[in-house]
């Protein structure tokens, strides 16, 4: 295995979720196609779990041109330890220039273990990364300062650099039929029972069947909102519009809403075609994650939030007046549409 | 007794407007002149999660802070919100360290300190938000560790963990020693007293130099941080529906919306 590509591997880890491959993978091979054809090197993808084949089979039609499939029962969901054994023996043969993973929950907890097991260098949420023809290095840009401003970041002598991709910045690779690759069978030795972390409950949270990274529409609420009983004319709004309610990191604190429903830095990074966002600042710990919106739509009775140099759509005013006539307006027009 | 360790970053206030800050040439941020500094919100979740075991067992609770230039009143407010001992690692070396370099330092720290039966640390920092240096500082002692917590308890040998998952809850449980990175949904730091503020400003602290450290002149790093930049930001063209009453704006701003979706 490796060998002969030796250093010249651009590596990442696919995600999956419910068996087909999760959202940030196609985003992944796009950026690190680019970065393995600025190194002039082979693009691969890792994938752990069970029943992997199609999912491998497109990565390959994304572009990938070696697939490393772990299939192991102790791999179908992340487990730190298992992860991390795995990869890291594969990494450690294969010597990658660069490791990338997803900056989702999976791989914010997994790539600092991994740069650690590695020694490796490790930079989080990259939104832009290119290499440095002279040197070969890697330039990395992230968010800092909670989205204020951005640090670069260059990777450090010899070592494999490991960054983990921003969500919903780059582009999802297309598929292409007439791409070529191989599949490659690693076997890891893993060990459940060597464990130190055990799960004695997981629960999925029921988010009414959809969710949040999924919506087309989201109608969130903040602070303004005043209380968790004005989250049901939201939630009449985005139940209209086919969508679903997020919060701000204000609404949250104040026990409005469940953690899991808060939009932002520290919660979800969502992307809808249809952003509305009620009694919002604008903060831009809470607009890093939903910048990526086709279209946010502003409601605040402040014509100086901050939030309307980011919106498109925009009215200064009390939610009060304008929710119930607008979920009214909302019913009436995709009513006529039906008939 | 149960020994805990809580690491404790200093930071520029992540409240502070970006247009308060200074873009010097070399591409840093630095806040206006006399500014002092707060502690990382996540790291405060973290003491509050110490401090929720100490109320119900016996317990005594370290803190380590990393950097140059501490601010000695400011941390001292985790003596007096309930921790029995603070410990400064303070020197100019220590300035611009990576997560690597951090961890590295930390977990030199912490061993000549003796491991304690747990370690917590913020899910990550307010001003980076890198969110690294807590695992790397677990995987550098050889400790397990869980990361995200919202509830930690400790039950004789066991630390039992509520932590938010990829799609919901978990409940994980692990031997000690281990370390746990601990999230907002824990709770803000309580508010001391007035006189605890006062007694804990007469309390010992402990600073310890790279050299009291046995470090090595060269803190090893991985990364290196070549500038700071503020992006520009293309001020979207809002489009305001205004002058109207609420009944009218309502209407034309669910055209709007409509129109949006069928686009
Ligand atoms: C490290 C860090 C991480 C963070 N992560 C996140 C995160 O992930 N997500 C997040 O959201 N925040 C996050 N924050 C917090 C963020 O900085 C803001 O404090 C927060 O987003 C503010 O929420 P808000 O807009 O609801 O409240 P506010 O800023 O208080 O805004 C409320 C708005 O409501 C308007 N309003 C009030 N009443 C009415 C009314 N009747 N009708 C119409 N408008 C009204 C006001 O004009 C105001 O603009 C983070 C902060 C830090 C430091």
């Amino acid at each position: 295995m490796g060998g002969a590509q030796q250093g010249m591997e651009v590596m990442f880890l696919a995600e999956m979720k419910d068996r087909t491959l999760a959202d940030i993978s196609p985003q992944m091979v796009t950026i690190a196609k680019q970065l393995s054809a600025q190194w002039g090197g082979v693009l691969s993808a890792v994938l752990f779990g069970a029943e992997v084949g199609a999912c491998a089979r497109t990565l390959i039609s994304l572009g990938v041109a070696k697939v490393y499939v772990a299939e192991h029962p102790a791999l179908e969901y992340y487990q730190p330890e298992a992860y991390l054994g795995a990869l890291s023996q594969l990494v450690t043969d294969v010597q990658p220039q660069a490791f990338l993973l997803g900056h989702t929950a999976l791989g914010q907890d997994l790539a600092p273990r991994l740069a650690a097991r590695l020694a490796a260098g490790l930079v989080t949420n990259c939104v832009a990364l290119q290499v440095i023809p002279e040197t070969g290095r890697l330039q990395m840009i992230r968010p800092v300062f909670g989205g204020k401003a951005r640090g670069m970041y260059l990777s450090g002598d010899g070592a494999i650099q490991l960054a983990t991709i921003a969500q919903k910045v780059f582009e999802p690779a297309l598929p292409d039929e007439s791409n070529t690759g191989a599949i490659v069978n690693f076997a890891s030795t893993i060990d459940a029972g060597s464990f130190k972390v055990q799960v004695v409950k997981r629960r999925t949270e029921d988010t009414d069947g959809m969710r949040l990274e999924e919506a087309k529409v989201i109608v969130a609420g903040g602070r303004g909102l005043g209380s968790a009983e004005a989250f049901v004319q939201l939630k009449e709004l985005a139940g209209i519009l086919d969508g679903c309610i997020g919060a701000s990191r204000a609404a949250v604190d104040n026990g409005w809403l469940a953690g899991r429903l808060q939009i932002g830095l520290t919660g979800k990074v969502v992307s809808p075609q249809l952003y509305i966002a009620v009694g919002i600042s604008g903060a831009i710990q809470h607009m890093s994650g939903c910048l990526a919106a086709k279209t946010i739509v502003a409601i605040n009775r402040d014509p100086e939030a901050s939030i309307f140099t980011m919106a498109q759509v925009g009215v200064v005013a009390d939610w009060r007046e304008i929710i119930p006539p607008l979920v009214a307006t909302c019913r009436r027009l995709l009513h006529q549409d039906q008939e | 007794m149960l020994t805990i360790i809580v690491c404790i970053k200093q930071v520029y206030d992540p409240e502070m407007p970006l247009s308060l800050f200074q873009l010097t040439e070399d591409g840093k941020l630095i806040p206006p002149p006399g500014t002092p500094p707060v502690l990382s919100t996540f790291d405060e979740n973290a003491l509050e999660a110490a401090l929720r075991i100490k109320d119900v067992q016996a317990a005594k609770i370290t803190i380590i802070s990393l950097g140059d230039k501490l601010a000695k009143p400011v941390l001292r407010k985790t003596l007096a919100a309930g921790a029995d001992e603070l410990i400064l690692l303070e020197d100019a070396q220590f300035a611009e360290l990576d997560s690597y370099g951090t961890a590295y330092v930390l977990a030199q720290a912490i061993e000549r300190h003796g491991l304690p039966d747990m370690i917590l640390c913020g899910r990550q920092a307010v001003d980076t938000d890198a969110g690294q240096v807590g695992i790397g500082l677990a995987e550098r002692l050889q400790i397990p560790s869980v990361t995200l917590a919202c509830q930690v308890e400790v039950n004789g040998e066991r630390i039992v963990v509520e932590r938010i998952s990829g799609d919901g809850m978990e409940t994980v449980a692990l031997a000690k020693p281990a370390l746990v990175t601990v999230s907002q949904e824990i709770g803000a730091l309580r508010y001391p007293p007035v006189k605890a503020l006062m007694a804990a400003k007469k309390m010992d602290i402990t600073i310890l130099s790279a050299a009291d450290l046995g470090l090595a002149a060269m803190i090893p790093q991985r990364v290196h941080l070549q500038r700071m930049f503020v992006p520009q930001r293309n001020k979207s063209d809002c489009q305001m529906i205004s002058d109207a009453g609420p009944e009218e704006i309502a209407q034309r701003l669910g055209e709007v919306l409509i129109r949006t979706l069928k686009a």
